[in-house]
């Protein structure tokens, strides 16, 4: 809808604008500056420090930010009685709040070096020129525009003299604080948390002395937007700097894809910001992102390729390190090499060592950590609905007028994407939340189903159950699909309270929720690991599929069913065919399309799909594969068993790991080759949206790394195989992708160069598609499964009487290899204990911190027990982020699901011990 | 205009804290101080009151200003001010604990408390249950020597200005007749109040 337009004459120039803005909004957009301090462009603020003064006719002197623009205002913005009133708030502010002035008055300001050595000879305790925020600070800036400013006339002002508070990755101090507010409208209305709080001194209960409590007791997930929101030093982080240049690049942790803008001052990082160019986060950032990049920084980073010499590693040369991979790789027959590769690598990359995997090493055997997270989502869509992505956008989310959330805790493992959907929740879209543990989504959702672990077909057949007995079924939209008959006598068939007992939930709010979802449209679903790490997980995505098209919600803007990817770019690890059944552009090994990716690469696939993840460590085992090259994964870590992996690297002959850390996996390897970083190299992610974005280099690789590509690359010149990698540069190998990939063919790095693109784009003139299915499907009819109800997952017994689930923390990635490295993020490590409902603690006798033995059919580790609400009864939960409390030593690699082999992580049967002192 | 209020006398507080006791017992679930005692968490004085480096006790509570500087840095619109009642009230729903209002209050009165999960501040409520009674505020009531007063303006200054006349009368030693600082002080205080209104934009 076109928003009316309004006439304003600003300065004596005639101008329109939108109606319903804030005076202070246009001035700015006009490119008008205003000086303000409490004003956040767009949002709101408090209208506290009064510079914003402008004169309208009829109206005298108002605030702009209080003011709308209406028809026919007659605004001026800069006059001398302006000024003057302006100067007289900026006094008034400044007193009232004793924001330090000696230096902002003081005549050599822009001429001092030294404040120690003052030219007005004054101990400066406070002032410009000992604050961080020196040069970026705005009161400068309203001064600078303001001047002269009789500074004569102003009260002294005593600073405050309060201590400054540390806190883990910045520091608050009060003595530069001006109660602008914008720190605490930022996190309330920009980011909805509400932490934020200014200066506090609670009295202690039991001691009843005087404590500043730390943001990190107020709930706060330190994303840094009040950093960026405040105008002062009053909220700084030490290390930051005004940068030389700024990098705009995409944030290497999860699936959401945020753009950040890096900034680099002599060859270190000094500002890392949220790109408000990006579309997908338009400038936010969440710890990780915002604080969590400096691990490339790391002394640890791998420098030189190492090889081991009896049992510890000598540094050794590339060309030593080559040859010698080379040779012993051509040992090697097809069936006893496996190569994994990085959900963390580049597109390019990607195609790259899935390509030396077929062509160099003639085998299928390559894999991904897909396998651990979205397999089964791969193979449920293809068979439902045909592809294996988000149907829909991130920014469908706000289009969307109901939300279903089912197993993902989406605020701390896809933080950005959590704030949009509470930004949706606020404008008052249904959110509904099924998930067994009480995240932060559960709490301000309208309905919140708290199903047993491992019960989510049954709980989704009871809701397509509930639609179709209310008649709520798009009958139309489900004509169409194979299957809708068979499975409505199907659902039929089923008893709706039955099906509640096996979810453990609720009759009515389960009817409720599902009455919601059906004529509440559009509908759209979101899911994670919740839904997929389970024996039937592909089941379960079936089962969310059936939902779907019961309702007719797919294909449609705001609709669609959302798997939300868990890392960088597992989607374009994916698209590029990094996995043992599919080639680029998830061409079965074994079909006839085949052809045009042999045409490109003009030589031969093998048609036999290749060995799983989880299958070459069994093989590994067995003795049949003998060696493996692992590029950027961890798997001594995050696969599940992890002792049975340990003895399976332990039993190869030949293993090489190429990463950029000295992870657990490379321990166990002959050689360890010294990647280079997302920091470090061009190339292309795919975020979960299916968006192509690119990345950007801004800094040197440390020591002798190189990029993954090149070192593949060489390897396969090595073994003779130069024909198949001409490449000198990542856009060579993208212009291949673009050759072999159909969906990635409209898309070149020039296009890139303005943003991403969401494929499939067949042609340089498409835009991309935001949602997929609009005009049908492409893989022929989508289809209704008749799932079965029992999952079939491990089942607790009097033995192993508890289930423990698992899931990521906010602070921390996966097996934290990279936000270990990272200061500050170090502090937030009690994510290791074990998570445990108070009633069952109370059962076994265990308090809060006591030390517990927890068992599996498995294996058994140890930790600490934190006392929880957040998990129901009989439930305990265990993040898999460290390696000292490797949660994985309890899960079963043999459990897997029968058609994407994906290993249950999700539901683990377990008995817990409480440790003897 | 200034309403019905209570109004400080500081020359006259000997820092007894009665009044804090009071409020607090005002302030807590039971209203009766013994079993206000043993409330978790404990009840919470509004009035503070502090003495200077010299001894000289001052009753510090909040004087609902009429340009509140509290309601003035409010980002979230919780504080307000009552026009009619000219009483500063906290609406501990919009609260978010910020602590912007403690660090804007000239008296620093604001102060803290963890109510439930959420940080809220809290201040004085000027009795107002307590005055729709008919009952002076706890404060008032427990103040033994007069140093915290309740009523309309008019009738407090005038009271006041009958005391000061009484002191200057002939009938009176003269060196008695002086100004105490505390009241120079708060003349300080109320003076940047009036500067600060005059800022107000005039429309």
């Amino acid at each position: 809808m076109e928003k009316k337009r309004v006439n304003l004459t600003v300065d004596g120039k005639k101008v329109q604008v939108e109606e319903g803005k804030l005076l202070i909004d246009v001035l700015e957009e006009l490119g008008i500056y205003v000086p303000s301090l409490c004003h956040i462009q767009g949002v709101g603020g408090t209208g506290s420090c009064g510079l914003c003064i402008v004169e309208v006719k009829g109206l005298g002197l108002v605030k702009a930010c209080e003011t709308m623009a209406e028809e026919g205002m007659v605004i001026e913005t800069n006059s001398e009685k302006i000024r003057s009133e302006r100067i007289e708030a900026l006094k008034v502010l400044l007193s009232v709040t004793k924001h330090p002035i000696i230096c902002l008055s003081c005549p050599y300001r822009s001429e001092c070096e030294d404040p120690l050595n003052c030219k007005l000879g004054l101990k400066i305790k406070f002032g410009c020129k000992v604050c961080a925020k020196d040069g970026a600070c705005k009161i400068q800036e309203v001064v600078e525009f303001l001047s002269p400013i009789p500074w004569d006339e102003f009260p002294e002002i005593e600073p405050r003299g309060l201590p400054v508070i540390h806190e883990p990755f910045f520091v608050r101090d009060y003595n530069y604080c001006v109660l602008c507010g914008r720190c605490i409208i930022s996190c309330k209305d920009v980011r909805k948390e509400g932490a934020a709080f200014v200066y506090l001194e609670l009295e202690d209960q039991e001691t009843g002395k005087k404590v500043v409590p730390s943001l990190k007791e107020g709930n706060c997930k330190f994303c840094g937007e009040c950093l960026d929101a405040c105008p002062t030093g009053a909220l700084r982080v030490p290390w930051e700097e005004i940068p030389d240049k700024e990098v705009k690049t995409i944030c290497p942790y999860c699936g959401t894809g945020c753009g950040v803008k890096v900034g680099i001052k002599n060859g270190r990082i000094v500002s890392i910001k949220g790109d408000q160019d990006s579309p997908v986060n338009e400038g936010e950032l969440c710890v990780k992102g915002r604080f969590g990049i400096s691990f490339v920084e790391s002394e640890e980073r791998l420098k030189e390729p190492l090889i081991k010499v009896g049992d510890s590693f000598k540094p050794t040369t590339w060309d030593e390190a080559i040859s010698e991979i080379a040779e012993k790789l051509s040992r090697y027959g097809p069936d006893e090499v496996g190569v994994l590769s990085s959900a963390k690598c580049t597109n390019e990359e990607n195609y790259v060592i899935q390509k030396f995997a077929r062509v160099v090493l003639g085998t299928n055997n390559i894999d991904h950590c897909a396998r651990l997270c979205h397999s089964s989502t791969a193979s449920g869509l293809s068979m439902s609905i045909g592809g294996s992505a988000m149907t829909n956008s991130i920014e469908d989310v706000l289009k969307s007028k109901t939300i279903v959330v089912i197993g993902s805790n989406t605020t701390e493992n896809h933080p950005i994407i959590g704030l949009k959907i509470k930004r949706a929740k606020e404008m008052g879209k249904n959110l509904i939340v099924i998930n067994p543990m009480e995240i932060e989504l559960a709490k301000i959702a309208d309905i919140w189903i708290r199903l047993k672990p491992g019960t989510d077909v049954a709980l989704l057949l009871a809701m397509c159950k509930v639609i179709c007995d209310e008649g709520l079924a798009d009958e139309e939209f489900a004509e169409k699909c194979n299957n809708f008959h068979e499975f409505k006598s199907y659902l039929k068939s089923l008893s709706l309270e039955k099906l509640c007992s096996i979810a453990g939930v609720p009759e009515d709010a389960v009817r409720k929720a599902s009455i919601i979802y059906a004529t509440e449209k559009p509908s759209s679903i979101f899911f994670a690991m919740g839904i997929t790490q389970h024996i039937g997980g592909t089941n379960n995505v079936l089962a969310i599929s059936n939902l779907a098209l019961l309702t007719g919600n797919i294909g449609k803007e705001g609709s669609g069913i959302n798997p939300l990817r868990g890392q960088n770019n597992v989607q374009g690890a994916c698209d590029m065919g990094a996995l043992p059944d599919l080639l680029p552009g998830y061409i079965k090994t074994n079909s006839e399309l085949k052809q045009d990716i042999e045409k490109v690469w003009g030589t031969e696939i093998p048609s036999e799909p290749g060995l799983t993840v989880v299958e070459m460590f069994e093989k590994a085992l067995s003795g049949k594969i003998k060696a493996m090259y692992i590029i950027g994964e961890n798997p001594a870590v995050s696969d599940p068993d992890t002792s049975k992996v340990e003895k399976a690297l332990r039993n190869l002959d030949f293993l090489v790991v190429q990463d950029i850390f000295m992870s657990q996996t490379a321990s166990f390897a002959k050689l360890v080759l010294p990647a280079a970083s997302f920091a470090e190299k061009h190339g292309t992610f795919t975020n979960t949206e299916r968006r192509v974005q690119m990345i950007r280099p801004f800094k040197d690789p440390p020591g002798f790394s190189k990029p993954d590509w090149e070192i593949v690359c060489d390897i396969a010149k090595k073994m003779g195989f130069g024909w198949a990698f001409p490449f000198k540069d990542p856009e060579e190998i993208f212009s291949e992708i673009r050759r072999a990939v159909p969906s990635y063919r409209g898309i070149t790095y020039e296009r890139l160069e303005n943003g991403g693109i969401q494929w499939p784009c067949p042609s340089e003139d498409h835009p991309g598609t935001p949602f997929l299915f609009a005009s049908g499907f492409s893989q022929g009819k989508p289809s209704f499964h008749n799932v079965p109800p029992e999952s079939g997952d491990e089942s607790q017994d009097g033995d192993y009487p508890f289930i423990l689930t698992t899931g990521r923390s906010l602070f921390h990635f996966h097996t934290s290899t990279m936000t270990s490295k990272v200061e500050g993020i170090q502090e937030f490590s009690d994510a290791s204990t074990l998570e445990m409902n108070q009633e069952d603690a109370r059962s076994l006798g265990i308090k809060d911190g006591d030390a517990v033995m927890v068992e599996s059919r498995r294996g058994s580790i140890e930790t600490k027990v934190s006392l929880s609400k957040r998990v129901p009864k009989g439930v305990v939960f265990l993040t898999f982020h460290f390696p000292d409390v490797r949660v994985n030593r309890l899960s079963s690699s043999s459990r897997l699901d029968p058609i994407s082999r994906i290993p249950n992580l999700k539901v683990i049967a377990v008995r817990i011990k409480p440790k003897r002192r | 205009m200034f309403g019905m209020g209570v109004f400080l006398d500081p020359s006259k507080c000997i820092g007894c804290k009665h009044c804090e006791i009071a409020c607090a017992v005002e302030h807590s679930k039971e209203k009766e101080l013994l079993k206000a005692i043993a409330e978790k968490p404990a009840p919470k004085n509004r009035i503070l009151v502090e003495a200077s480096p010299e001894s000289i006790p001052f009753p510090a509570k909040c004087n609902h200003c009429e340009t509140p500087l509290c309601v003035r840095f409010c980002p979230t619109g919780a504080m307000r001010r009552d026009e009619r009642s000219g009483i500063v009230t906290l609406d501990e729903s919009l609260c978010v604990g910020c602590g912007m209002c403690g660090l804007a209050c000239p008296f620093g009165v604001i102060l803290y408390t963890l109510k439930g999960e959420k940080r809220v501040a809290i201040k004085c409520d000027g009795c107002t249950e307590r005055i729709e009674k008919g009952v002076k505020p706890a404060c008032v009531e427990a103040c033994k020597t007069g140093a915290l007063m309740f009523g309309p303006y008019e009738e407090i200054v005038k009271e006041k200005r009958i005391e000061m006349a009484r002191r200057v009368s002939p009938y009176q030693d003269v060196e008695a007749c002086y100004i105490p600082d505390e009241v120079l002080s708060l003349r300080k205080i109320l003076s940047s109040m009036s500067e600060l209104k005059k800022r107000e934009v005039q429309p």
